[in-house]
């Protein structure tokens, strides 16, 4: 759960940082929303190649923990 | 209803669920109270970015010794606590306020002891929820009903506190919040917590690395939730810009954009919550990063406030759905030893 803080609430003024600079470089902040979308799109389909071995895996581990 | 909020039928998290709540509506009153004050004595956006700064960047320094401290000693102690230095430095704003005697260093000091205090007490805040859950099916509705009082009390704490320091004085807000926390200990004092289970001598915050490099899916769930923050993040820095020179409106106009995308995440929240199972968690987060994605891009060039409003509501919307989710599945498949970690 640590690592998940970081991850969430500790990337936020990263993510503050970068996109400022990148804003301000780029002289507008419209842009700036496209690429986060575009990551954020990327990174889903990406995700999605990799769910059914996810999904694999989870499935041991929780039927190990409670088998019924 | 009475589905969605299943998790309170026990006793001990309805006592946990109530003094949260309580503690952080109080929380919001002082923060808006400190960043109001640290404005109006130095008239400086530095000092407030640096009040800011120093309460968040512990989040990312600090967060790995709280987690090394969760699976080593007693939650519910650890969270006691950071309870009681909360409430310290809320009595000694409230002394110093009534005193007149701030100073810029006296902010940005507070603020730090806040945010190390509030990096330290996070990962037991989340591991503790697996400790007062007595039946184990009912964990998933837990972790959402738990990400329903941060998200509500971030929509309504800054509502609250405005009228606060409109009707009382600025040492009130600070008293109020000393008080709430009365809330928050006596609760966590009543809780009778599952025999805990970190005895063992607990290892390094390397071991928590080795679990999440040999685990893919733990180790995606991780990735998942630092590429979506990273991804909203301009949706808060960038609001301000959006508000003032794009929809050309003022405070106001912020607070709406602001509510919608709040009333999103408390949706999700609660669409959470009314879940029975894991199964298809997975999928939603696909679907959510594929679709918030596109709200982000659609949203950038927009110039139609009818058409932003909805936009943020499926980010704020998005984002929830993603981070909870991650965090329902992450708290379901680690080993309970890792747990804090």
């Amino acid at each position: 759960m640590a690592i998940y803080t970081m991850a969430f609430i500790g990337m936020l003024p990263v993510g503050s940082l970068v996109y400022g600079s990148l804003a301000h470089h780029i002289g507008s902040v419209k842009p700036v929303f496209i690429i986060a979308g575009v990551i954020s799109v990327a990174y889903g389909y990406m995700l999605m190649k990799v769910m059914p071995d996810l999904r694999r895996l989870t499935q041991q581990v929780l039927h190990k923990s409670n088998p019924t | 209803m009475k589905n969605t909020f299943r998790a309170l039928a026990g006793r001990d998290f309805k006592y946990y669920f109530f003094g949260q709540i309580v503690s952080l509506i109080g929380t919001w009153v002082q923060q808006v109270a400190l960043s109001w004050i640290a404005y109006r004595i130095t008239g400086s956006a530095l000092i407030l970015g640096l009040v800011a700064f120093s309460g968040q960047i512990p989040m990312l320094v600090a967060t790995p010794l709280g987690g090394y401290l969760a699976d080593r000693y007693s939650k519910r102690n650890i969270l006691l606590c950071t309870q009681v230095v909360e409430m310290l430095v809320a009595i000694a704003l409230a002394v110093i306020a009534w005193q007149q005697n701030f100073s810029p260093w006296i902010l940005v000091t507070a603020s730090a002891v806040l945010g190390l205090s509030g990096a330290i007490e996070m990962p037991s805040r989340q591991a503790f929820i697996t400790e007062i859950i007595h039946d184990r099916s009912l964990l998933p509705n837990a972790i959402a009903l738990n990400s329903l009082t941060f998200n509500s009390a971030r929509l309504v704490g800054p509502a609250i506190a405005g009228l606060t320091l409109a009707a009382f004085n600025e040492p009130t807000c600070f008293a109020i919040n000393a008080v709430s926390y009365v809330a928050a200990i006596y609760t966590l004092l009543a809780i009778h917590t599952k025999k805990s289970i970190s005895t063992r001598a607990a290892g390094s915050f390397a071991e928590a690395l080795t679990y999440l490099r040999q685990f893919p899916p733990a180790r995606w769930l991780v990735a998942t939730v630092a590429i979506t923050s990273i991804c909203v993040s301009p949706f808060m820095t960038f609001m301000p810009v959006y508000a003032k020179d794009i929809f050309r409106g003022g405070p106001d106009l912020l607070g709406t954009l602001l509510g919608a995308s709040g009333s999103g995440a408390l949706a999700a929240s609660l669409y959470l919550a009314n879940r029975k199972s894991l199964h298809g968690l997975g999928n939603r987060i696909v679907l959510a990063c594929l679709v918030g994605g596109l709200a982000s891009s659609a949203f950038a060039y927009n110039v139609f406030m009818t058409l932003a409003l909805p936009l943020l509501f499926i980010s704020g919307g998005t984002f929830i759905m993603i981070v909870t989710s991650c965090n329902i599945l992450l708290q379901s498949l680690v080993p309970e030893h890792l747990r804090g970690r």
